[in-house]
């Protein structure tokens, strides 16, 4: 026995160590990947007479030795095409729902090993036995979804890259001969993410106690890092036709890798694309707990999978509250790159879209609050805080309607003269950014606050500090959303610069609500008195679609804004540098653009229930040990 | 009751000026003018 455990042990270090250094040693591979392209400046200290042709960065305005060919100008006949009847005779209509298949599948095998890091280091860190080993179940079922879809994320990406050599052939060559070494990097982080997610799979078992379960868990957070490097790589490459670096106006290499990959709009997409990930994952798997829920055909079932419905959503709500912030520093990043690229997305050409993501915004959070008070049927107790729940209703409802309230109305000439102009003269001003701020950021207190009153629905509070800390939370909401509406109101009255920068205390205000609010009751929660068990699966059926809702929002809202993203460029596949040439470098009408994008939901929803369903079908025979517990700790002061 | 209406109002102001304060420090970082549309 203790031979096993200490072959185990020599085997988990050396895995350990193997992985350590795969993930030390690949910098050192990209320096000297990078070094192959450096300019051979000792040659041309050797013979002055060979003159180097220098050229001007684009964005970081620094000088360079020119290198490569540039962008070469393409015409009509540099875009082969099948002739197929329109729209398919698009190219860009085949790579939009590859890409998007990819990029669905991509984000949802990023996202699901953080919830399994995040849920395995919990299941580690939980004394409650019981406990310990229902978290870890859960980690492994994460991780068991994601395996299938794993394979069909890199299946779409090799038909996306095909996709971009038959199709776009003189761009794709641009692209690869500029980022040749990190598409070599990222093929080789490729390898390492896929060892590690498979042996992380398949070794859970084996490495499931002791010093072994540590090292299985240390496995999680590197298979994370490959992960998230992964994507930074991708992400620098369309950042880079968004916004490119690194070159001189006709496109030449200027030497400097680091500012080819740092562009301007590159940190900034990868933070929203992070964040952006953990919502869509949680959703995903939200939306498998809530199917499982539905089909479940006992009470243990029933129980363990709205538990899996509950932390998947949490885990989705909670990225979807710091979401807002990362797009609008995206924002403010492209309105500082270039002001036409964000008139065009807020206030022009793709506008009407973000009004399209207000609403699906807004049923996030109904859905999200709904989910919640329903959650509260679970709990003895919960009666007390029904009637709050109106309130909390109302003002979401209030500021869901000045969210998704247009600056303009599409309207007939008759209505136009009714009106006095295109502007309505009363809601007209809640189409502007001073109003929208304090909408959504009334929105994400409200979520707080209901979040708050579930943890505490079916708790007695024993703290001798209570009236203290009651009034803290009350008064703290009351005088944070008075303050969110003074700001909002105030931004009218300022000139924009000023305006724009009041979003930054706004901001800070709502993340003051989240941390201190609930930082206060989880500390109130301490020594709370149970007024009965959390009664899991003992929920609504209504309850579960609200979870499909969110599901299938954060599906639609991903196609809509990387649609928007995307095709900010207009004519240009990289911006103001490589023209797109191709018969179809036009914007299509909205109708047109969301039907793709709904198409590309019901794809990819289709696809999920396949992985769904060929997950479960080596496990027919294994019952999976979940007996009934108490309440996961996650939810914060709740064990 | 009395009490707890007391400590509320307490909470309230200070909280007010908790807030007031964010607004312009936060503003201030950025090199702008909190009052500047009270002038």
């Amino acid at each position: 026995m203790v031979t096993i455990i200490k072959q185990r042990k020599q085997w988990a270090t050396f895995m350990l160590g193997m992985f350590l250094s795969i993930s030390v040693l690949l910098p050192f591979m990209a320096v000297a990947a990078l070094a192959d392209d450096a300019p051979p400046q000792a040659a041309a200290t050797a013979e002055p007479a060979a003159k180097v042709e220098m050229g001007k960065d684009v964005y970081y305005k620094t000088e360079g030795p020119v290198s490569g060919k540039g962008w070469q100008n393409t015409t009509a006949n540099d875009y082969p095409t099948y002739n197929l009847p329109f729209p398919f005779s698009e190219n860009r209509l085949l790579i939009w729902i590859i890409a998007q298949q990819h990029l669905y599948f991509g984000s949802f095998v990023l996202a699901v090993p953080i919830f399994c890091m995040v849920i395995e280091l919990v299941g580690l860190l939980t004394r409650d036995k019981v406990m310990a080993k229902k978290y870890d179940h859960l980690a492994y079922t994460f991780v068991k979804i994601s395996l299938t879809a794993y394979s069909v994320t890199a299946i779409l990406g090799g038909l996306l890259l095909f996709g971009f050599i038959t199709f776009y052939p003189m761009v794709f060559s641009y692209i690869a001969g500029l980022f040749k070494p990190v598409m070599h990097i990222y093929a080789l982080l490729f390898l390492a993410e896929s060892g590690t997610l498979y042996i992380y799979y398949y070794a859970w078992d084996k490495m499931s106690q002791g010093f072994a379960k540590w090292i299985h868990a240390t496995m999680g957070v590197l298979l994370n890092v490959f992960g998230t490097v992964l994507m930074m790589l991708a992400n620098s490459w369309l950042a880079f036709m968004m916004s490119p670096a690194g070159v001189d106006e006709k496109g030449h290499f200027l030497g400097n890798m680091a500012h080819l990959i740092h562009t301007a709009l590159w940190n900034p997409i990868n933070v929203h694309r992070i964040i952006g990930n953990m919502v869509f994952g949680g959703g995903v798997v939200g939306a498998f707990a809530a199917y499982k829920f539905l089909s479940a055909k006992t009470d243990e079932d029933k129980a363990y999978y709205d538990w899996m419905g509950y932390i998947s959503m949490f885990l989705a709500v909670a990225s979807l509250i710091p979401l807002p912030f990362a797009g609008y520093w995206l924002m403010r990043e492209v309105y500082g790159y270039r002001q036409q690229m964000g008139i065009t997305l807020m206030g022009g050409l793709l506008a009407w879209l973000f009004i399209i993501q207000a609403v699906l915004i807004g049923a996030l959070f109904f859905a999200a609050d709904y989910y919640l008070f329903a959650g509260m049927d679970r709990m003895k107790g919960a009666e007390r805080y029904a009637k709050s729940i109106k309130y909390v209703l109302f003002l979401t409802t209030a500021a869901f309607l000045v969210w998704l309230t247009p600056h303009t109305l599409i309207i007939t000439p008759q209505e136009l003269k009714a009106m006095g102009g295109q502007q309505h003269p009363v809601v007209g001003n809640f189409g502007v950014m001073s109003a929208k701020n304090g909408a959504v950021n009334t929105m994400i207190m409200t979520t707080i606050i209901a979040f708050i009153i579930y943890q505490r629905a079916n708790k007695q509070i024993t703290v001798k500090w209570a009236a203290w800390g009651n009034a803290s939370i009350a008064a703290m909401f009351t005088i944070a959303l008075l303050n969110n509406a003074w700001v909002a109101i105030y931004g009218y009255y300022i000139p924009a610069n000023v305006r724009v920068g009041l979003s930054v205390p706004q901001v800070m205000g709502t993340l003051t609500c989240l941390f201190v609010g609930c930082g206060i009751n989880i500390a109130m929660l301490r020594g709370a008195k149970d007024m009965g068990p959390v009664l899991w699966g003992k929920i609504s059926v209504r309850s579960q679609y609200a979870l499909f809702v969110l599901a299938v929002s954060f599906t639609w809202l991903m196609g809509l804004m990387g649609y928007i993203r995307s095709s900010v460029r207009l004519f240009w596949h990289v911006m103001e540098i490589g023209r797109d040439n191709s018969p179809w470098a036009l914007t299509h009408t909205i109708g047109f653009a969301a039907n793709v994008m709904t198409f590309n939901v019901v794809l990819f929803w289709t696809l999920t229930l396949f992985v769904f369903w060929l997950g479960e079908l080596g496990v027919k025979a294994v019952k999976p040990a979940h007996a009934p517990v108490p309440q996961p700790a996650i939810a914060g002061g709740s064990k | 009751m009395g009490k707890n209406i007391v400590i509320f109002a307490v909470c309230l102001v200070a909280w007010f000026f908790y807030y007031q304060g964010l607004d312009w420090f936060f503003m201030k970082i950025q090199g702008l003018d909190y009052f500047a549309g009270l002038r």
